[in-house]
């Protein structure tokens, strides 16, 4: 276990630190200068903006001067626990403001949509998926494989502003507002649509993938020895085929977390969310390089912990693939 | 190579006719057993047609913002309205109305399908050629080669990819080739391993020894014996990837970081209609539509190659 716990851990580290490397040289290697607008600035205040910045010094100091101050252990007096926090550096349009000021501002709100969208994901994904395998070929079948189906196909920000469309159809024909359709935080009714809208794909992949997972573990022998062995139906699928059959669920919880990160970006610009994906999303259009550099490693090393999570969970539960 | 094609073919088939049949008339068949990929190989068909003469069937220009010209050219005074977008109008040929800016919302649809499609069959070819060089490389020289590429491949698995596409987006511009460049460079990881995997199942094959033994050197072996063998998961897999890579473009045009202005493609239509669904619903329906139905159709088609195929995945 702890050598599988390892080999998980060779494969993120490096990970980790080639994204930080990567959208930091990439971000340096950018074409023209973050200050350059349309007129030329002074030479004597450009370089006191590169002095400030610490742009003025070799690339290679500025890198690991970045990856120094990326994450900082600081002790308070009195405390035995060390403060952590992270540094992405200012950001390159609001003058005033840190990128971790953003990402600490969006996050939480971000983390919330995400974590609503992969727990209901699960259980609608999981229910609807096992009551089609159950039930194969019937139209209850053909009824959940249609809508993965769509699911799948239909990215979110097309199924985001027409169920936007429905509901304002709704609301102008019968004066009936189901469903806020944009903002955040005023009412919980807010997070129905954008956590749906998120959730959708994955509702779609996690019932495709327990449908088929689920058809071939009811044909396996063991759960022909359950039911000649005349252990009660419902019993039978919950304590041993769906155990059996949601393995390859928890395998794909760690694309799904990169999944539901790309998809907020585009769910809180959608519903005017503010998230780390609209500061994300603004920070590209405005050219904040420090800014996406930050978003980007932030995100990045949150999708590498959670599959470096999943994969140590799916150890734990499979002895199988700690064997190999 | 041909007759290696044969003995898998004959051994797929239950009942081997007296006249050997080839994997792909076989493939063909099946193909045209599946109704739904059939059809949607039509509808694919006539909406490929449709943008392609997208300039006979529209007198607006893409870019000819309409209201605008109104104003300066007494032909178009019809249009002399500020009230857009307007609704389809037939009596105008504005099949699809305007667009959020008051340009012909058909043709920009229609050019949003060329741009789209575009870069979808691009980026794949990216994919498949860089995918089955590095694959096949792999697979073949096997041991400690195969260790450190697939490593690598495991690491770059594991990046943010749509973030770091952004981020190259941002840096560089939004530039079309690169945005063909990056998408391309995403897609092909799948690909190498998919080869991989073959290459290992077939370097060990007779055929392979054969050539092996009467000096084949190992570029040509690859290139003679290896690729064309696993060209069907392959093809398989690349028809898969079309839409995925057409729906990358779309995010990315969506989030206002593809394709710019006066140029358009189905994501920048969709993202401006999405503002106007309140007084202007068609902006929204006719672009995000057509980009329904064409994933639908890649992905029905993408099903009913890989039934077709390889058919012990059935």
């Amino acid at each position: 276990m702890v050598r599988y716990f390892l080999s998980r851990l060779l494969i993120a580290i490096p990970t980790l630190l080639a994204v930080i490397t990567l959208s930091f040289f990439l971000v340096r290697a950018a074409p023209g200068n973050p200050f350059d607008s349309e007129k030329p600035l002074p030479p004597t205040i450009r370089a006191n903006l590169d002095a400030k910045y610490g742009l003025d010094k070799p690339v290679f100091e500025q890198f690991t001067n970045y990856v120094g101050g990326l994450v900082k252990f600081s002790k308070e007096e009195g405390s035995w626990l060390p403060t952590v926090t992270l540094d992405f550096g200012p950001s390159y349009q609001y003058k005033d403001r840190t990128v971790t000021y953003f990402i600490q501002a969006g996050f939480p709100v971000s983390l919330k949509l995400g974590l609503m969208a992969i727990a209901i994901a699960l259980v609608i994904g999981v229910g609807a998926g096992s009551l089609a395998a159950l039930r194969q070929n019937t139209w209850m079948d053909y009824t959940v494989m249609g809508f993965s189906m769509t699911g799948i196909t239909v990215p979110n920000f097309v199924v985001g502003p027409i169920l936007q469309l429905i509901v304002i159809s709704i609301l102008s024909a019968t004066a009936v507002q189901l469903v806020p359709i944009t903002g955040w935080g005023d009412s919980w009714k807010q997070a129905i649509m954008p956590v749906f809208v998120l959730a959708l794909p994955q509702i779609a992949y996690i019932a495709r993938q327990t449908r088929g997972s689920m058809i071939e573990v009811l044909r396996s022998n063991y759960i022909r020895t359950a039911r000649a062995k005349g252990v009660p139906e419902r019993t039978m699928i919950i304590r041993h085929a769906l155990k059996a059959a949601l393995l390859p669920i928890v395998s794909y919880l760690g694309p799904a977390v990169a999944a539901i990160t790309t998809g907020s970006v585009v769910v809180e610009k959608i519903f005017r969310i503010p998230g780390i994906g609209t500061h994300f999303v603004n920070g590209a259009l405005n050219r904040d390089y420090t800014m996406v550099m930050g978003v980007v490693i932030f995100f990045g090393a949150l999708i590498i912990i959670a599959n470096l999570i999943v994969d140590v969970l799916y150890g734990l539960l499979d002895p199988r693939v700690r064997a190999a | 190579m041909t007759t290696t094609v044969n003995t898998t073919a004959s051994a797929t088939t239950t009942s081997t006719p007296p006249k050997g049949r080839s994997l792909w008339s076989d493939a063909g068949r099946r193909f045209r057993g599946n109704k739904l990929a059939v059809a949607s190989v039509f509808v694919l068909a006539f909406i490929v047609i449709l943008a392609a003469i997208a300039p006979l069937l529209t007198p607006w220009p893409y870019d000819m913002i309409l209201n605008n010209e109104a104003l300066f050219n007494p032909e178009y005074e019809a249009f002399n309205d500020a009230n857009f977008p307007r609704a389809p109008d037939f009596v105008n040929s504005l099949w699809f109305g305007s667009g959020v800016n008051d340009r012909d919302l058909f043709y920009r649809s229609m050019i949003g399908v060329l741009i789209s499609l575009a870069v979808g069959l691009t980026a794949s070819l990216v994919a498949l050629l860089i995918g089955v060089i590095y694959g096949s490389v792999s697979g073949y020289f096997g041991g400690r080669v195969d260790q450190i590429m697939m490593r690598i491949v495991d690491i770059i698995y594991a990046l943010p990819f749509m973030f770091i596409v952004i981020l190259l987006m941002v840096m560089f511009g939004r530039n079309f080739f690169l945005m063909f460049a990056a998408i391309g460079a995403v897609e092909w990881l799948t690909m190498a391993r998919i080869v991989r995997g073959q290459t290992l199942s077939l370097k060990s094959r007779e055929f392979v020894s054969a050539a092996r033994a009467s000096g084949v050197s190992s570029f040509n072996i690859i290139r003679r014996h290896i690729i064309p063998n696993l060209l069907g998961p392959v093809i398989v897999y690349v028809t898969l990837v079309v839409p995925q890579v057409i729906l990358v473009e779309s995010f990315l045009s969506f989030l206002g970081l593809g394709v710019q202005e006066p140029m358009t493609s189905l994501g920048v239509l969709i993202s401006e209609g999405a503002k106007r669904l309140e007084d202007a619903p068609h902006t929204l329906l006719f672009p995000a539509s057509i980009l329904a139905i064409i994933l639908f159709c890649l992905n029905f088609i993408g099903d009913g190659l890989r039934d077709a195929l390889d058919p012990k995945d059935r």
